[in-house]
């Protein structure tokens, strides 16, 4: 019995032996995976550009009522001055930005906030992916 | 007397709750009156303090309403737009 196992054993050796022979391993597989400068590649860095922040903030000032055409909305339009609204009006702007882009204005940030450009600055700043904030497994 | 920024600060608190509800209704509801009683109060002159006083309680309030309502489901109405993601 002992000896019948220890053949099998020794016969499933070579049979490994003769399959590592007829199927080289790749030598590019062997190679230790090489992280580039600490980038994480599992997850897309934040795709988020200054244009995209732009554009949706716009179509979210879109939902208020606008007393300009948005397509004169840019980096340098002022709420107060250039869209005619009041305090009230431009913080709920800001509100409604948060949720768009998860993110929250600090208080003493939205009482400074004058212009659509500081807004999207901010968001740039405070904008975390949801890829890299959770795990995809768990979301 | 509360400041301008102390009340915009509170302002922007009373949409950021109201905006959680997770019903329709509700949500459109505190909004709206969240929106109506401050451009009441810009208009109002005089000693703001007693309203700021009871609106930093209904603040407590409109809270703890808006994390009960985030624990039920609610279908979403026909007027109601679907988040596109």
């Amino acid at each position: 019995m002992h000896y019948k196992m220890l053949r099998l054993a020794y016969s499933m050796r070579n049979v490994t032996k003769v399959a590592r022979a007829v199927r080289p391993v790749p030598a590019a597989r062997m190679q230790p995976v090489r992280f580039m400068n600490g980038v994480k590649f599992y997850s897309s860095t934040s795709s988020l550009t200054k244009e995209d922040v732009l554009a949706r903030s716009i179509s979210v000032l879109n939902s208020f009522e606008l007393k300009v055409p948005s397509s004169s909305i840019g980096m340098e339009t002022e709420f107060i001055k250039d869209l005619g609204m009041d305090s009230l009006d431009y913080n709920d702007v800001l509100v409604a930005l948060e949720e768009e882009f998860d993110v929250v204005f600090d208080d003493n940030v939205a009482n400074e906030i004058k212009s659509v450009g500081e807004c999207v600055d901010y968001i740039l700043k405070n904008y975390t992916p949801a890829e890299e904030s959770l795990d995809p497994e768990i979301r | 007397m509360a400041s301008a920024q102390e009340i915009l600060s509170l302002y922007r608190q009373f949409l950021r709750y109201s905006r959680q509800f997770e019903n329709y209704n509700f949500r459109e509801y505190f909004l709206r009156r969240s929106r109506e009683e401050f451009r009441k109060l810009k208009e109002f002159d005089g000693d703001t303090s007693a309203i700021i006083e009871k609106a930093k309680k209904e603040l407590g309030v409109l809270r703890r309403q808006s994390k009960i309502s985030q624990m039920y489901h609610f279908d979403k109405l026909v007027v109601e737009k679907v988040k596109k993601h």
